[in-house]
């Protein structure tokens, strides 16, 4: 069966039956030729902000691309004058009533208003009327993690849709009509859904903005770095944005394979793990006569670690659930080099009391949130390691635990001396003898294997912080021992 | 000229009742009509070249044939098809339905049961604007007395054909007067109008199969059976069959509704009304409704009929004719229409729901003496950027009388710019906006 | 409980002739309003729970449409049509008498509870106009002297 075929701009190209002009034109590559608001390839169609309207041949009128089909043979025009005049109207038309923000607007620079006025917009103003101003626009919140500005919004309703079709929580509705329109919420800031973050990143303006990211960074500093969230056993695909080494907001990537076009507010905002002011990002170790570990050298640590190694007559080393794959094989294949007595390796989630594999994993919703907090549950399983059991795994005299950042730690000491080895933070170092500072996901190249068997691979989105190193780094650095320990610098991965 | 088929018998005492309804032969058509097949039905509302009373005036029939005939589900299960009728008059200048719900319920009653056969469906709803309670009563109480009569319900006069008729009520929305927001409405939702396609035929009440009439056209069926699609499509033109119910209202002597031949003139129809009231000036007509673009005193001269409107630059829509003489501002009047839409839009298309703001505002403020010739400059280029290019003809509507106002009497307006007030009144004495929804936040 | 067992039977009745609860919603707003004069945050709540709905779907029904009041008002409501036919009839004229007569001005009530003023849409008696709508009923063809004796009449009712 031949494909049928649409013609934009001169190319033709094959589409799907029951594509819409929009679907065909994204499955050509051509869709950036058609600008849009309401329209969002995650939601329902709306076909209400008439920007994507495109000239049909053989139609009466100008069609909107989102909602019309598809038919073989139909030629379509993205840039006619006719399409171009239109395209000037909608955007004067939402420009009459838009404040001049900009200066103090977080979308700028990602906005589409601004990207399609530029492109589209008339130029010039030619309104005489007062601005339509809503009550309490610059102060209300729309929930604790969202704030609103009622006079930004174009009315595209995205975000309405999205908590009807997507997190189906129908928190949001548009009060009145025709100009009137204003956006609530049904329960007046009573409990939201969990995938906020999500309805910021739809809202093509300014009028939603995420709490976490509002006023922090111009967005035009900062690099978008492809990255996979490791807050839970989805690895949904996201983007790490960062400015001088340091990440000031994950957003959503689109993976029709792992997360659609959304992520939950809890993965958005763990970049704060790695960004932390309380991060151990130095050495530390426990001297003679000290309550707590204090900062070290790794000149000093590593030696320090080798003896303990090779002295220790029952050693336990737990790789959290959120060690990368190959972190967690070449620990597996390395680690058993410095120890003389007995080395039980295992792997540990602590996601909650008694979850130990795979199979204690569940969705937490209809959507992405899963019961396991950590990134690579089924990776460390396909490498066979086995979990901690409390039962069997006892009478240890030297115990490593060593994570990403989102495992849990057990709650009581396992070993009469514990070292920590990996991303940790001020309040939970109290207990350890020593403190190697490793890499988060965001500082390293790696791969996990999510709740659905599927792998993905990731490249550091900046460079380690302070003195943290690789588990790389840091083996060689045992290996090489005492004299060459100077191969193990500050700030490398 | 005097031919009245659907007020015959607008003056008989308790004409809405069954019983007065019967004696003056009432639901004789309906006995004919389930004689008929379904198709034979169309075929005559076909031949009778009956036009959409509700303002679109699209032809009945075709309308009626466009209802698929078995459709199944994605089961294989038959769908159920519905009639709606559309009764939210809510056009500025239309009162015709009121009428015949006040006067002859049952006349409607019966035209929906033919068209029930006719499309084979075997529900109806009547939405009626909700201001109508007293019109809701009498239909409701028609509808009692049909089913108590056997002509509703499970056996329709005794066939093997079940129909039945509710009334649902609106709650305050032009904009439901639009088929789809109709139906959207009816579906206990927001008034909103729907994308097209798909069309009602295909996916309408409940994602079912519907087909969607103004009251009059249905009331018109019982007369077309009645006398025969020939001789109702002998009276009107070639291409817009039988008699209108003419809504007059304004400045004439006698408002009311008329029913006349479609293609009356309109000069022949404010005489027939007694003239301009008080024997005033003609200053302008606004022939189909508030959308109808307006014509001057000097464009009377033409027929009412759909394609003659049409052609004159205007539109017949829902057949109310407002008289406007020479006391009047008609950049006033073209303000209160604006206002109307400004309210009215329900605010899906951007060009709409903006553009309804600023024309309201603007023509606000021309009308105030707070307008520039750059403003007049401006209104056909802001009409251009709204007509065409919305979800439903809302936006269009809103052109008719922004364009034709500012076209037809430009002077007027210039009238105003110069003098920086209005030049028909001494002082400013017009209310502006009054934001009386009852919770005004902005 | 807004909701009681006459508004239950009344949208039981209904609901044989709609294939979806949602339908009712209109239908249900209505039968609250004729009860309570107005739809209450709480009347919304009940609304929802009863067809089941999420509580956004009611609210953004209740504000889509005109004759669904989000506050109390008075016991009369003087719904007074200032579009195009009754507005060339005197309807502005009416409406600065009833500003007048009742020290109110459209959009307000009045302190004692009586009247409440608005300017309503074309309310489809054109030819007989200029119209005001008190409740549901219909006043025609008003001058000033048939306003006032109507309003004479209404005051006079109210008191008893």
């Amino acid at each position: 069966m031949t494909k049928p075929k649409i013609t934009f701009d001169g190319q033709t190209f094959e589409f799907e039956p029951g594509d819409t002009i929009m679907r065909a034109a994204e499955r050509a590559g051509v869709d950036k030729e058609i600008p849009r608001f309401c329209y969002h390839p995650g939601l329902p169609v709306a076909g209400t902000c008439r920007m994507c309207t495109v000239e049909v041949e053989k139609a009466p009128k100008l069609m909107t691309a989102c909602s019309t089909p598809a038919a073989d043979g139909m030629i379509v025009h993205t840039q006619s004058e006719k399409v171009r005049k239109s395209r000037a109207g909608v955007m004067e038309f939402l420009l009459i009533n838009h404040p001049l923000d900009c200066p103090v607007c977080d979308q700028a620079g990602e906005c589409s208003l601004q990207n399609y006025n530029y492109e589209y917009g008339p130029g010039t103003s030619r309104f005489q009327e007062e601005k339509r101003v809503w009550e309490e626009a610059t102060t209300k919140k729309l929930s604790d993690r969202l704030t609103l500005n009622m006079n930004r919004c174009i009315h595209c309703e995205r975000c309405v849709r999205f908590t009807e079709d997507v997190s189906k929580t129908n928190e949001l509705l548009m009060e009145n009509r025709g100009w009137k329109k204003e956006l609530m919420t049904a329960d007046d800031l009573g409990s939201f859904n969990e995938y906020q973050g999500n309805i910021a990143d739809i809202c093509p303006v300014g009028a939603i903005t995420f709490n976490d990211f509002r006023f922090k960074k111009r967005v035009w500093f900062l690099k978008a770095h492809d990255s996979i969230c490791d807050g839970c056993s989805k690895g949904c695909s996201i983007h790490a944005d960062e400015e001088k080494n340091v990440i000031y907001r994950y957003r959503a990537r689109r993976n029709d394979a792992v997360n659609g076009h959304w992520i939950c507010d809890e993965g958005r905002v763990s970049y704060h793990t790695y960004m932390s002011a309380e991060r151990i990002i130095q050495p530390l170790l426990r001297g003679h006569g000290q309550s707590v570990p204090s900062a070290t050298r790794w000149e000093t640590l590593v030696p320090w670690l080798l003896q303990q190694l090779s002295s220790a007559s029952k050693v336990l080393l737990l790789i959290g659930t959120d060690a990368t794959s190959e972190e967690a094989a070449t620990l597996l294949q390395v680690m058993p080099e410095f120890v003389q007595g007995s080395l039980t390796i295992r792997s540990y989630n602590g996601t909650s009391q008694g979850f130990r594999t795979s199979n204690d994993d569940a969705a937490l919703d209809s959507l992405l949130r899963r019961k396991d907090k950590t990134a690579n549950t089924r990776g460390l399983e396909q490498l066979g390691i086995q979990a901690y059991q409390e039962q069997q795994d006892q009478g240890f005299d030297l115990a490593i635990y060593f994570r990403s950042g989102r495992a849990a730690l057990p709650p009581s000491p396992l070993a009469s001396t514990e070292v920590a080895w990996g991303v940790f933070h001020q309040q939970e170092v109290e207990r350890f003898a020593a403190v190697l500072p490793g890499l988060g996901t965001v500082e390293k190249s790696g791969s996990y294997t999510n709740c659905d068997g599927v792998t993905q691979s990731f490249e550091p989105a900046v460079q380690a912080h302070g003195a943290a190193n690789s588990v790389k780094r840091i083996l060689d650095g045992l290996r090489q021992m005492a004299p060459n320990v100077r191969e193990v610098v500050h700030g490398h991965v | 000229m005097n031919e009245r088929l659907l007020t015959r018998n607008n003056d008989v005492p308790q004409s809405h009742t069954l019983s007065v309804y019967r004696a003056l032969g009432g639901y004789q058509s309906l006995e004919k009509a389930l004689e008929m097949t379904p198709d034979a039905i169309v075929e005559e509302v076909k031949k009778s070249n009956l036009r959409g009373r509700g303002g679109a005036g699209f032809p009945t029939g075709m309308k009626w044939s466009f209802m698929p005939k078995n459709p199944l589900d994605a089961a294989g299960q038959p769908k159920p098809k519905y009639l709606v009728c559309n009764a939210d008059e809510g056009e500025p200048g239309t009162f015709k339905d009121r009428l015949l719900m006040t006067r002859h319920p049952h006349m409607l009653v019966e035209g929906m049961i033919i068209a029930g056969h006719a499309i084979q469906a075997n529900r109806g709803y009547i939405y009626i604007r909700g201001e109508f309670v007293f019109e809701i009563n009498r239909v409701e109480q028609a509808i009692e007395e049909a089913r108590a009569a056997g002509l509703l319900g499970k056996s329709v006069m005794g066939k093997d054909w079940s129909f039945d008729l509710v009334v649902y009520r609106g709650a305050g929305a032009y904009i439901c007067g639009e088929e789809t927001a109709l139906l959207n409405s009816l579906e206990g939702k927001r008034g909103e109008p729907r994308l097209k396609p798909p069309f009602p035929a295909q996916v309408g009440a409940f994602g079912m199969p519907t087909c969607v009439n103004n009251v009059e056209t249905f009331c018109a069926v019982p007369t077309i059976l009645e006398i025969g699609a020939e001789a109702f499509a002998k009276i009107g033109t070639e291409r817009s069959g039988g008699t209108r119910l003419f809504c007059v209202s304004g400045h004439i002597e006698r408002p009311g509704v008329y029913e006349l031949p479609i293609n009356i003139k309109l000069r022949d129809l404010i005489d027939h009304c007694g003239g301009v009231l008080g024997g005033r000036k003609l200053q302008a007509v606004i022939p189909g409704g508030a959308s109808a673009p307006m014509l001057r005193a000097d464009e009377i001269d033409v027929a009412m009929d759909f394609d003659s409107l049409a052609k004159a630059g205007s539109m017949a829509g829902s057949g109310g004719v407002i008289i406007i003489d020479e006391t009047a501002c008609i950049v006033e009047v073209a303000a209160r229409l604006l206002k109307f839409y400004e309210h009215e839009s329900c605010g899906q298309c951007s060009q709409c729901r903006e553009g309804s703001h600023w024309l309201a505002r603007m023509f606000n403020r021309i009308e105030r003496g707070g307008g520039t010739e750059d403003d007049l400059n401006m209104i056909a280029e802001i009409c251009s950027n709204m007509a065409g290019q919305t979800i439903c003809a809302f936006a269009d509507a809103v052109t008719g009388p922004a364009l034709s106002t500012i076209r037809k009497f430009r002077s007027d307006f210039e009238e105003h710019v110069r003098l920086g007030r209005c030049p028909k009144k001494a002082t400013d004495h017009y209310h502006g906006h009054h934001d009386h929804h009852a919770r005004a936040r902005l | 409980m807004i909701i009681d067992e006459t508004i239950r039977k009344q949208i039981d009745a209904l609901r044989p002739h709609f294939p979806s609860e949602q339908a009712l919603l209109l239908p249900l707003l209505h039968a609250i309003q004729a009860k309570e004069g107005w739809i209450s945050r709480t009347a919304m709540q009940e609304a929802a729970q009863f067809l089941q709905l999420p509580l956004a779907r009611v609210v953004e029904v209740v504000t889509f449409y005109t004759m669904y009041n989000r506050q109390p008002i008075g016991k009369q409501h003087l719904q007074v049509c200032t579009n195009v036919s009754c507005f060339l009839r005197g309807a502005d004229h009416l409406v600065a008498c009833l500003e007048k007569r009742l020290g109110i001005k459209v959009g307000e009530t009045t302190p004692d509870g009586r009247f409440t003023l608005s300017e309503v849409e074309c309310l489809a008696a054109c030819g007989t106009a200029p119209v005001m709508q008190v409740n549901d009923d219909y006043h025609e063809n008003l001058d000033e002297k048939a306003l006032n004796q109507l309003m004479d009449r209404l005051e006079k009712e109210q008191r008893q």
